[in-house]
């Protein structure tokens, strides 16, 4: 095996890298996500001009696209704290090259989904009246409270970990680029009273973000359950939203982990077993949501009151037909299908599945939103919903700011996790029993317990 | 002869639709409203509000009075009804209204007689009070202690630990520029205990 030294400043090098170069490239795709943001920053200004009128939603299907954008966000920001904290807590030594992208995207996410809702409500000064006039009994509030402590705690959990890095990238730099990373490394010499006050603060921070993040995606799903509505009065809707959140979460996690390791050359320290491992999670959710969606259905379906045949016949049979079989059999079945397939279980059968889930779990934010909203409450004829090119501009709007955000961060801070994977090659390195199977392994499947190939 | 006929006859008419005109608007003329003037009420708090309707100076019962106040709720002001009574054998009519705004207010009452004309009438009342929340909630279980001091107690605990892990981050500061200057560190990076790793680091 390599000495720890070059082997350590490799990787050093590798997490320096993106700072050090910028390619044409990167400035091409800055622009261009720069230029839809723009653009969904007009359409938001016609919103605000000319009222929500511009928008496809009314009286009867009052959310749309913006909520459903919301779910899907506060969803894939699950990724976080499922991959960091829980394997963490579990112990898991193959996390280390993924959890700093995982906890980036926690973040990230979070900022994304959290403008939506003041994006739906047309007047964004109103914001102030949750604050002056909130009340405790209201999911609203609620949600505002859970999120607003979740997203803290995210960037708490992102910034702890990241401290010895900094104080690395700090030491190799000049100019304003030192000084940033001299005030984030918070003075980080690496001295045994900051060791010990980092790790305890590290571990205090893994325990307590699992339940913020549960609760955060719980309350999230109340806002829609606490309502004596056909398709929201469910009581499982806590455990089924979260269960998708970590679904989705560990989708995006594979999709942006593939385009990363592509670019920034990381395919030494993300190996083709991360996906797998990752795709086998995909997999146990997958089977979880089909779980969830039977016994939703079938308890619902088989007592099947006037207003929940409608929404059936809507959700199985007619105008959401599309969407939901799509979401059952596209990204509920197939995914898992091509994750344990011995011929398509690889890094492109796994993103191919993560990028199906996705899309499914976005489609079943946007009908469990508008599919129950459709069904009347009062003897009138069911309204439709069809977004507007507003909508369309803004939600697309929020996915380049998704990019940019990434694309932002992977200029500035380290991309991996470098004294997390040091330490887990040099506990590989004094146990060679525990070493891993070569990375060049097919498929990768020997299941190891630390250390880096 | 026949021209002087026409001449009559269209005289008469006249002479009738002006008569017919006068004693309409002399009717509705009649019917007055007048609003009973309300001392300061205080926000939140139920008050009564009372028209009285007379007819020719005499209380006119049965008549239908409509009580408005001026609303304004986003950016477009109006006519926001109160409530509605009938006239009793005194011709008054009563509301009850609870106001939820501080402030002068305006109200009026329109009383619609039998043939549907209007007859309005307006007054002013001042509500005083603070612009605390003035709905209270009282469905649902109450669990003395629980219910929303059980959230704020969460919340008090993550914040809580939140605040410790900042002060913390200070600590580590200050016992890194306590063992020197930064640029004096190793050019190494850091390393942590691989206790950490094991699981808790505590």
């Amino acid at each position: 095996m390599e000495a720890i030294g070059p082997w350590r400043q490799r990787l050093e090098d590798t997490t320096y890298a993106p700072i050090e170069h910028t390619s044409k490239v990167y400035w091409a795709w800055l622009a261009f996500l720069l230029a839809v943001i723009s653009w969904g920053g007009y359409a938001y200004y016609v919103q605000l001009r000319d009222g929500l009128i511009v928008t496809g939603m009314r009286d009867r299907i009052s959310w749309g696209f913006y909520i459903s954008n919301f779910v899907f966000f506060i969803g894939i920001s699950h990724a976080g704290t499922l991959i960091s904290a829980i394997l963490r807590v579990s112990k898991a030594g193959w996390r280390t090259p993924v959890t700093r992208m995982a906890e980036f995207i926690t973040v990230v996410a979070l900022c994304c989904g959290a403008i939506f809702p003041i994006i739906d409500l047309g007047r964004p000064d109103r914001l102030q009246n949750v604050i002056l006039y909130g009340r405790w009994q209201s999911p609203i509030i609620w949600d505002v409270v859970a999120i607003t402590t979740y997203l803290t705690a995210s960037i708490t959990y992102l910034g702890l970990p990241m401290i010895p890095d900094l104080a690395i990238f700090r030491d190799r730099t000049t100019g304003w680029r030192k000084w940033l990373y001299s005030v984030l490394a918070v003075g980080w010499i690496g001295n045994t009273r900051q060791r010990s006050m980092l790790a305890t603060i590290i571990a205090t921070m893994m325990i307590l973000i699992i339940p913020i993040a549960v609760s955060v995606h719980t309350v999230v799903s109340w806002i829609f359950a606490m309502n004596l509505r056909v398709g929201w009065n469910s009581t499982i809707f806590g455990a089924f939203f979260v269960a998708g959140a970590i679904f989705s979460g560990v989708a995006t996690l594979v999709i942006v982990m593939a385009i990363l390791r592509k670019i920034y050359h990381l395919e030494e320290y993300i190996l083709e077993k991360h996906f797998i491992y990752l795709g086998y999670l995909l997999a146990a959710m997958a089977l979880i949501m089909i779980y969830g969606n039977l016994s939703e259905y079938i308890t619902t379906g088989y007592k099947l009151e006037a207003g929940e045949e409608f929404h059936f016949r809507e959700l199985f049979l007619g105008q959401f037909a599309g969407y939901y079989w799509y979401y059952f059999i596209g990204g509920l079945v197939i995914p898992p299908l091509l994750i344990l397939m011995p011929w398509t279980r690889n890094i492109w059968g796994v993103v191919v599945a993560a990028f199906l889930i996705d899309v499914a779990m976005w489609i079943e934010r946007y009908f469990i939103v508008v599919a129950t909203l459709r069904v009347p409450l009062m003897p009138y004829e069911p309204r439709n919903y069809g977004p507007t090119w507003v909508e369309w501009s803004i939600i697309a709007a929020s996915f380049a700011l998704f990019g940019l955000l990434i694309t932002i961060f992977v200029k500035v801070f380290p991309l991996l996790a470098i004294w997390e994977i040091t330490e887990q090659r040099e506990a590989a390195m004094e146990s060679p029993a525990a070493l891993p199977a070569p990375a060049t392994a097919k498929h990768g499947l020997a299941i190891e317990h630390g250390g880096q190939s | 002869m026949r021209r002087f006929t026409m001449a009559a006859a269209a005289t008469l008419l006249f002479a009738v639709a002006a008569i017919g005109a006068i004693a309409s608007s002399a009717q509705a003329a009649q019917l007055e409203v007048r609003l009973v003037p309300v001392a300061p009420v205080q926000a939140g708090q139920p008050t009564e509000l009372t028209a009285t309707v007379t007819d020719a100076g005499v209380p006119a019962p049965g008549i239908s009075v409509t009580f408005y106040t001026t609303e304004t709720f986003a950016r477009v002001t109006g006519d926001a009804e109160i409530g509605r009574a009938v006239t009793d054998a005194s011709g008054v009519a009563t509301v009850t209204y609870e106001p939820r705004e501080t402030g002068p207010r305006n109200i009026r009452a329109d009383a619609t007689a039998k043939d549907g004309t209007v007859t309005k009438a307006s007054a002013s009342i001042t509500v005083e009070g603070s612009l605390e929340q003035q709905y209270v909630q009282t469905a649902g279980i109450r669990i003395p202690g629980v219910n929303s001091w059980l959230i704020m107690g969460l919340l008090a605990v993550v914040w809580g630990t939140l605040l410790f892990i900042a002060v913390t981050v200070i600590r580590i500061a200050a016992a890194g520029w306590a063992d020197g200057p930064v640029d004096a560190a190793p050019a190494a990076g850091p390393r942590m205990d691989s206790a950490r790793q094991q699981g808790g680091g505590r």
